[in-house]
């Protein structure tokens, strides 16, 4: 065997190693979450902690305080960390208007209706938008409505001319 | 190679279709614009030169004789038609290709020698054989051989400035036939000598002839109408073959 | 936008870029005649007067990439220094970023680059003949070169003049559109498998080279130039810059880092694009590239050798790894 045919047989054996890496490595991969589909019912769905990605910001969402989710009329699920974000999002999707939109609540803990919930202007969220979603109305509190205005007109407290007026820092 | 005293075919006459052609202008016309004027160097040449063959092209001055030479040699391209040299179209070379083609095969000798007058008759002849890529041994050894033909040897450290007429000419023949060309072209080469150089330069075209070399002569100098070796007389006037 | 323009290299960048594409544009006008009337084997006047024009626009084309190659990296070096006026961008990463032209213009650019290296290599080959015989196929691809030359023109000016300098970017998250948490690395791999796809899939393009196996070196070549660019970037990059946050593939041709940048992605993609055109110009009946192609091949090696000396480098001065 002549030394063109064993460098040929090495090259050979070396990419079909090169083949194998990529394949196994491709069988092990774990994708976080973005989308689930099939939501029919239209409900919330429970948040995969730590592997789960805000569509909006790219985010890990850490913790289901706070956090919001559209579901489409056609079942798609997206997830949030941010009621802000998720009017950021929202606002290029031509069916918003018949999403349905879940928070989970700061004072009671549970998932709501986006649209009837109340928002608080100087909470402590994961954007540092400063909606804390809650079920229950409170003193200085602001509907859907309203915190969408402000979000998208950037009068949140990542504004520090808001921030100053709301905060006095 | 012996030659016989025919008429300059090796083959016979009957033969000449036959015959291999080293040039073949078909249809050649050179126009030289200026702007306002069109001036028609040459028009409608059509001309075949066998191997081995010996041509003079005979007319005054101003009758395309050079210009004819000149795009044979490929320094200058056509207007229109085909000009085969070798088999090759050189007048649709490439100028690199052209470069090269001359270099091997075309030795050209000029009315005024164009030799490099602060080099020594040597190395005027070395030069065409140093880019064609010879050693350094092959380089010595023809260009010995072609001083020698040309009869110049005697001067080779000589700086070509310090040379008489005639011996600028075999510098220029040498040089011209030291990479070992088949062609060997002369525009007017003894246009500056005297009678007994012009005799000793009809001697050395002899030599290359019975060499094997195609000749091709533009000169209007009747020393040509009587060579010692077969030749064939072109007559040009005006741009055009008259004979 | 006036600040950007009138920053210097940027006006000295465009100005150049423009008057490449001026002399491409009359190149290709020529082009497009040559393309419709050239007959090689005609003697008649035209087709001499096409002859000597072919030759003109082959010189235009030669000296109009002579400029442009050295724009490429230009464009870097004035994108990076961009980069004190956007808020936000760090480096060429945030800048290219600052709007929708950015990376699109710079995947053009590089596309450009490559077509140009093509052509050049056609049209050698097609002049060493001496006939011409690939005249149509340069031509063709000459008109293709002029379209990627014209879109990239308007990108270019698109972009420049679209950079807001009131408006933050962000750099090199941005660029490279990262889930957090998600691997960033294709096919999954981790970085142990990572480096052993880049030393192999190296051995395996200079080997195939090495031994004319064309059909081995386009394949291992161009997924080398992928595994690479991750290489560099999440394994070798933070080597240079000695930090193992920071992956950014525009940092290191700054001067803090003694414009290493150029030469790791300089000899990348010079090694890929002479393989490319090489193996390109093999297709021509007659044609043998070899001389490209270990040029080639040596510009990888230095390549994976400047890579592995900075690692090499950290080990010995620092005795762990990053």
């Amino acid at each position: 065997m002549d030394g063109k045919k064993i460098v040929q047989i090495a090259i050979t054996l070396l990419f079909i190693g090169v083949v194998a890496v990529i394949f196994i490595s491709i069988s092990k991969k774990e994708m976080p979450v973005t989308i689930v589909k099939g939501n029919m019912e239209h409900k919330p769905l429970a948040i995969k902690l730590d592997a789960t990605n805000d569509t909006q910001c790219k985010m890990l969402i850490r913790t289901e305080r706070n956090s919001a989710e559209v579901v489409s009329p056609d079942g798609r699920t997206w997830f949030f960390d941010d009621p802000g974000c998720m009017v950021l999002w929202l606002q290029e999707r031509e069916w918003a208007d018949r999403a349905f939109l879940w928070v989970h609540t700061i004072d009671t803990g549970r998932w709501v209706d986006a649209r009837k919930a109340w928002y608080g202007v100087t909470d402590h969220t994961a954007m540092h938008y400063g909606f804390g979603a809650r079920e229950k109305k409170c003193e200085g509190c602001i509907d859907f409505t309203e915190m969408r205005s402000r979000m998208l007109r950037g009068e949140t407290l990542v504004d520090p001319k808001i921030r100053k007026k709301l905060l006095g820092v | 190679m012996e030659r016989n005293s025919h008429n300059g075919n090796i083959h016979g006459d009957d033969e000449t279709n036959e015959r291999d052609m080293v040039v073949e202008i078909e249809n050649l016309y050179r126009r030289f614009d200026d702007g306002s004027d069109t001036f028609e160097a040459l028009s409608d040449i059509s001309l075949t030169v066998a191997r081995g063959e010996c041509v003079i092209l005979k007319g005054v001055s101003g009758s395309g004789k050079t210009t004819l030479l000149a795009i044979m040699a490929g320094l200058d391209r056509p207007s229109s038609g085909s000009v085969l040299v070798e088999g090759r179209a050189i007048s649709k070379l490439p100028d690199r290709h052209l470069s090269r083609f001359r270099g091997k095969h075309i030795g050209m000798i000029f009315q005024h020698y164009n030799l490099m007058e602060h080099l020594s008759v040597r190395d005027n002849v070395s030069v065409p054989l140093v880019p064609a890529g010879f050693s350094a041994d092959e380089i010595e050894m023809m260009v010995s051989e072609a001083m020698e033909m040309a009869n110049i040897s005697h001067k080779s450290r000589m700086e070509a400035g310090r040379l008489s007429g005639g011996e600028k000419q075999r510098t220029a023949i040498a040089r011209a036939i030291a990479p070992g060309p088949e062609i060997v072209l002369c525009d007017e080469p003894t246009a500056n000598l005297d009678r007994a150089n012009a005799e000793i330069f009809i001697e050395i075209l002899g030599r290359l002839y019975e060499k094997g070399k195609t000749i091709v002569v533009a000169t209007h100098d009747p020393i040509f109408e009587k060579l010692p070796f077969p030749s064939r007389v072109v007559e040009m006037s005006d741009g055009k073959i008259t004979e | 936008m006036n600040e950007i323009i009138l920053e210097t290299n940027t006006a000295v960048y465009l100005l150049s870029e423009l008057i490449v594409w001026f002399m491409l544009l009359i190149a290709f006008i020529v082009d497009i005649r040559l393309l419709t009337r050239w007959d090689y084997g005609s003697f008649d006047p035209e087709q001499y007067e096409l002859e000597k024009r072919a030759y003109l626009v082959m010189t235009v084309i030669i000296f109009a990439f002579a400029v442009k190659a050295p724009l490429l990296p230009y464009f870097v070096f004035t994108i990076d220094e961009l980069s004190a006026l956007v808020p936000g961008a760090m480096c060429g990463a945030g800048v290219i970023s600052a709007n929708g032209y950015g990376l699109p213009l710079l995947f053009v650019k590089i596309v450009t680059t490559l077509s140009f290296v093509l052509w050049l290599t056609i049209n050698h080959y097609d002049l060493e003949e001496g006939d011409y015989p690939w005249f149509r196929l340069k031509s063709l691809l000459f008109i293709a070169v002029f379209t990627l030359v014209s879109v990239e023109l308007w990108l270019d000016i698109s972009f420049f003049t679209h950079i807001d300098t009131t408006r933050p970017t962000s750099c090199c998250s941005a660029l490279f559109g990262l889930l957090e948490g998600e691997n960033p690395l294709p096919f999954g791999l981790d970085t142990k498998s990572l480096l052993l796809l880049f030393y192999t899939l190296y051995l395996v393009t200079v080997g195939s080279i090495a031994i004319s196996w064309n059909s081995m070196t386009a394949i291992s070549s161009t997924l080398f130039l992928y595994i690479s660019y991750y290489a560099v970037v999440y394994f070798f990059g933070t080597y240079i810059y000695q930090l193992p946050t920071h992956r950014c593939p525009f940092c290191m041709m700054q001067k803090e880092y003694f414009y290493v940048g150029y030469i790791v992605w300089g000899t990348l993609l010079g090694g890929y694009f002479g393989i490319l055109s090489s193996l390109v110009a093999e297709t021509l009946p007659g044609v043998g590239a070899e001389r490209v192609k270990r040029f080639s091949a040596l510009l990888l090696t230095i390549f994976v050798a400047v890579c592995s000396a900075y690692v090499a480098y950290y080990y010995i001065e620092n005795g762990v790894l990053l």
